[in-house]
């Protein structure tokens, strides 16, 4: 069962996680690493609160693909896990929307546990978010008890505590319940604190304190914590929503707002969550896959004032972007305005190829990782000596590829079963069908469109919900994609969708499409009997786990391809994977049928796939489908070995293996 | 039980403490530590066998260099896996760079040189007339005669001054252009030479072939020839870059290595193969 044959301890080389990152190569980037913390340090050491300070975006610089962009980043997060707010940035899709896009993945990140060496989040484990929003109030309150100027009963008794457990000052069920009780003089006193300070927070100061802490202090009230999220996402909320959190009227986020302006809140958004973080620690904001803003000159444009704007108004934060050199000189930075070319700092850094020793030590590495007891230096004789025959260094990634030839002579893998393997990686994990509505507009763009043969376009509805639009013959069809179950704005996309049916000049068959994922809330029952009204003018597709996996397998695969990351051409994968999504495609296009529900796995099946795996530590996924009942389907499998934090589950394209962590 | 190099691994307790040398080494990887800061050695005055044992262990793998003696202590530091004489010769090119801006536009002796730069090992200081060659070919000095005395002149420092004198010269001017086309110059020096140039240009180390090629305007079968043999010889590193976001011209003259085409390359004799 766990013999070499099923094993493949070359084929991950790929950094898709930079918080799952393998043991380090001593000295590989080693001096890149050191310069990126220094300057962040130099950063961070700067006045505090840092409220008022910025710094150019330091970029790192790869000469081809896999050096270890990525895996710098999960590297700099390691050492600076305690230091700094982690946040990992993909590439936004729609310049249009840049700021919600980035703003929908900070929050994603803040709500990721606070410590880098939990992947996943246990119950009870504090996030970011939590780490920010109780260092915050510990930082303000204890000097304000201090002083005298935030009335505690026992002020020498919290001096003391705060002395002794500054992390864990304000857990005590008695802080929690003065907290609550005294909760609108505590937010009083820190807003007037911070006015002090000359914070000035968008909407309110106040109204961020009541959201911060509402956050913090409902650990086990996933619906409240929610709510919180979605306010700093500046995603509409109930009225009654708004009175849970404490929040008045005024500010809560509007419900129906011109798409330029949302991007406009987006932003405010960001600036004054880095502004009430100054007051903790500064945060760290990585752009990575960057390749895929060279693929239109717009794209590249917005994310040259991306970085501008980040550097001109906004505070607390140190930004590190990462570029493949090529792709950076010839199709990114060349596109910047010329006013944002300085929100890059004038000196890149270059990472360096690994040496013929440190690729040793990886092979060792992997052998370790993976429980294999051969010889590294008999292994490595037979083929090490040839990859650095001509030169001193080498990428990470061909060192990979030469062992993985040298470990089993394999064939190189198919599309199809790189494909597949996207697939089984976003199926095995417990984020990875989270639904994305930018990811589904490309996939809309990309794939569905061509598949069809449609002329596809990017349009602007006037208040914004409809982006693009396909047609094929006199047939249209418009796409919006919106990712909250709000009924008012759902009310709004729905008035909006029917004004472009009665206004088309065949309104018969012209008509809006949105999406929902099968783990989204279900939406408000009156939105739907809305929709149910109006079958000509809007219909709603619902993508299953298979399609949402296909789909976002998809993104990953081409923009992998794009970065160099695979020997493929892209046109001969986007063809392959518009076949592979043309039934997606023409259900979207005739709603003819309803996909299979999403059943949620069951948990005896559950049980069954924790219980082999522990009980092989090693084991393919064709022989973890024999153990379980017959029937059982592949994305069941591999859903419920997700959803076990213990199992990691090794999809490369020739085999899928799954191991239980000790 | 022997190890890559077919030498005997030391005992557990050697490895142990090979590993807490190696991570002291590597919390400083810039700085140069005699025995004495190294082993912590309280009282004794030379270490014990166990700690020479790890320190020869270290050495021989090099993940540890020796750089020979400051003020007659023996003093090591940590490799990142480069070849320690490389290692070497670039720490003494960088104690050079790093010599306060004007210093070349005094005269003064080689020995005065060595004055103004900061402490370093006898190991380091033995690169002094090879390195002070490299820079030289590489045109990142010239090394002059003002009377009886050398004139160490930095190219970094004639740019300055020529962009004080005269703001609407270029840093990469018609100066260096026509040194690397230069004639006189052999092939090696006008790569290097070009690739010093470009190198300052971009703040990059990875020299795109195409632009090597531009500058110094030798064939491309010469410009390959020459790329080729210092490959072979590892005093070149090439790198693939990304052919899809190259122009044709860029892809058409890449470096052909075991089939595969390299739009990149690092000079490394003179850069020395890490920072």
């Amino acid at each position: 069962m766990t013999n070499k044959t099923h094993r493949d301890p070359f084929g991950d080389d790929i950094v898709v996680e930079p918080r799952e990152i393998e043991d380090p190569v001593v000295g590989l980037n080693k001096p890149a690493l050191d310069s990126l913390i220094a300057g962040f340090r130099r950063f961070a050491n700067s006045l505090t609160p840092r409220v008022r300070s910025a710094c150019s975006a330091t970029l790192v610089l790869s000469p081809e693909p896999g050096y270890g962009k990525s895996y710098l980043i999960g590297r700099l997060f390691q050492q600076l896990d305690d230091d700094a707010t982690l946040l990992y940035v993909r590439p936004f899709q729609d310049p249009s929307s840049s700021w919600i896009s980035i703003l929908e993945k900070v929050v994603h990140e803040l709500d990721r546990p606070d410590s880098i060496h939990k992947p996943a989040r246990d119950p009870g484990e504090l996030t970011q978010l939590d780490a920010l929003a109780r260092r915050l109030l510990f930082e303000v309150a204890r000097d304000l008890i201090l002083n005298g100027k935030l009335a505690h009963p026992d002020r020498s008794a919290s001096s003391s505590m705060f002395e002794k457990f500054p992390n864990a000052s304000l857990e005590t069920s008695e802080w929690r319940t003065w907290l609550q009780r005294e909760n609108e003089s505590v937010v009083a006193a820190i807003d007037q604190a911070l006015k002090h300070q000359h914070i000035e927070l968008k909407p309110t100061r106040r109204a961020w304190l009541k959201v911060l802490i509402a956050y913090a202090y409902s650990e086990e009230d996933i619906t409240r914590r929610q709510l919180c999220l979605d306010w700093i996402k500046y995603c509409p909320l109930e009225v009654d929503e708004g009175k849970v959190l404490g929040l008045k009227l005024s500010e809560l986020p509007e419900t129906e707002l011109p798409y330029e302006q949302r991007n406009e809140r987006a932003f405010e958004r960001l600036c004054s969550l880095f502004a009430i973080g100054a007051f903790y620690r500064p945060f760290l904001l990585c752009f990575d896959q960057t390749e895929l803003y060279g693929t239109s000159p717009e794209l590249a444009r917005s994310f040259g004032v991306v970085l501008s704007r980040l550097r001109r108004e906004a505070s607390n934060h140190f930004v590190v972007v990462t570029a493949n050199t090529g792709v950076w000189e010839s199709k990114v930075r060349p596109n910047f305005e010329k006013a944002d070319q300085d929100a890059i700092a004038p000196e890149p850094i270059e990472l360096r190829g690994m040496t013929k020793v440190q690729a040793q030590q990886l092979v060792g590495n992997r052998f370790a990782a993976w429980e294999i007891d051969d010889q590294v230096a008999a292994f490595c004789t037979s083929w090490l000596p040839g990859v650095f025959a001509s030169r001193d260094q080498c990428s990470v990634r061909e060192v990979l590829r030469a062992a993985r030839r040298a470990w089993g002579s394999l064939a190189e893998p198919t599309v199809a079963e790189i494909f597949a393997s996207y697939r089984r990686r976003h199926l095995a994990s417990s984020t990875g069908l989270t639904f994305d509505a930018g990811v589904i507009e490309w996939a809309v763009v990309n794939m569905f469109g061509p598949s069809l043969d449609a002329s596809v376009e990017h349009i602007r509805s006037p208040k914004g919900y409809l982006t693009v639009r396909c047609k094929i013959g006199d047939r249209e069809e418009l796409f919006g994609f919106e990712a909250k179950d709000h009924w008012k704005r759902w009310d709004a996309i729905v008035r909006e969708a029917e004004r472009y049916h009665q206004d088309a000049k065949a309104p018969a068959v012209t008509r809006s499409c949105f999406f929902r994922a099968h783990n989204q809330n279900r939406l408000p029952d009156r939105v739907l009997e809305l929709v149910k009204a109006r079958t000509s003018a809007v219909h709603i597709v619902e993508l299953n786990a298979d399609e949402l996996a296909s789909v976002f397998a998809a993104h990953d695969f081409i923009a992998d391809v794009s970065q160099s990351n695979h020997y493929l051409a892209e046109s001969e994968v986007r063809t392959f994977l518009r076949r592979e999504l043309h039934a997606i495609a023409m259900r979207v296009w005739s709603d003819t049928s309803r996909p299979e529900p999403g059943a949620e796995v069951s948990v005896s099946l559950a049980e069954l796939v924790e219980r082999t795996v522990q009980s092989k530590r090693f084991v393919t996924l064709t022989l973890l489908l024999q153990a379980l009942p017959k029937g059982t389907v592949e994305s069941d499998a591999l859903r419920a070995a997700g959803a076990i934090p213990k199992i990691r589950v090794h999809a490369s394209p020739s085999n899928t293996v799954l191991q239980w962590l000790q | 039980m022997p190890n890559s190099n077919g030498r005997r691994s030391p005992g557990p307790d050697a490895k142990a403490v090979a590993e807490k040398l190696l991570e002291r080494l590597s919390a400083s990887p810039e700085k140069w530590f005699d025995e004495r800061a190294l082993f912590d050695l309280e009282g004794n005055s030379k270490p014990g066998p166990v700690l020479k044992k790890a320190l020869k262990q270290l050495l021989s793998d090099e993940r540890v260099i020796h750089g020979g003696s400051i003020s007659r202590r023996k003093v090591y530091r940590y490799s990142d896996g480069r070849d320690p004489s490389v290692m070497l010769r670039e720490l003494y090119a960088e104690a050079i760079r790093g010599l306060a801006p004007g210093f070349s536009l005094r005269p003064g002796s080689e020995n005065g040189l060595q004055a103004k730069l900061p402490k370093l090992p006898t190991r380091v200081l033995a690169w002094h007339a090879t390195v002070l060659k490299d820079l030289a070919a590489s045109g990142e000095i010239l090394r002059l005669k003002h009377g009886s005395s050398p004139l160490f002149l930095f190219r970094r420092d004639i740019e300055a001054e020529l962009a004080r004198v005269r703001p609407s010269v270029p840093s990469s001017g018609p100066v260096a252009t026509i040194a690397s086309h230069s004639p006189v110059l052999s092939v090696p020096d006008r790569v290097r030479h070009a690739y010093g140039e470009l190198r300052a240009e971009r703040g990059l180390r990875n020299v795109s072939i195409s632009s090597l090629l531009d500058r110094t305007g030798l064939s491309r079968d010469e410009l390959h020839a020459f790329l080729l043999d210092e490959c072979s010889a590892h005093r070149a590193n090439p790198t693939l870059g990304e052919p899809t976001a190259a122009t044709v011209h860029e892809n058409d003259v890449a470096l052909i290595i075991d089939g595969r085409p390299h739009l990149y390359v690092e000079l490394l004799s003179m850069e020395g193969k890490h920072d």
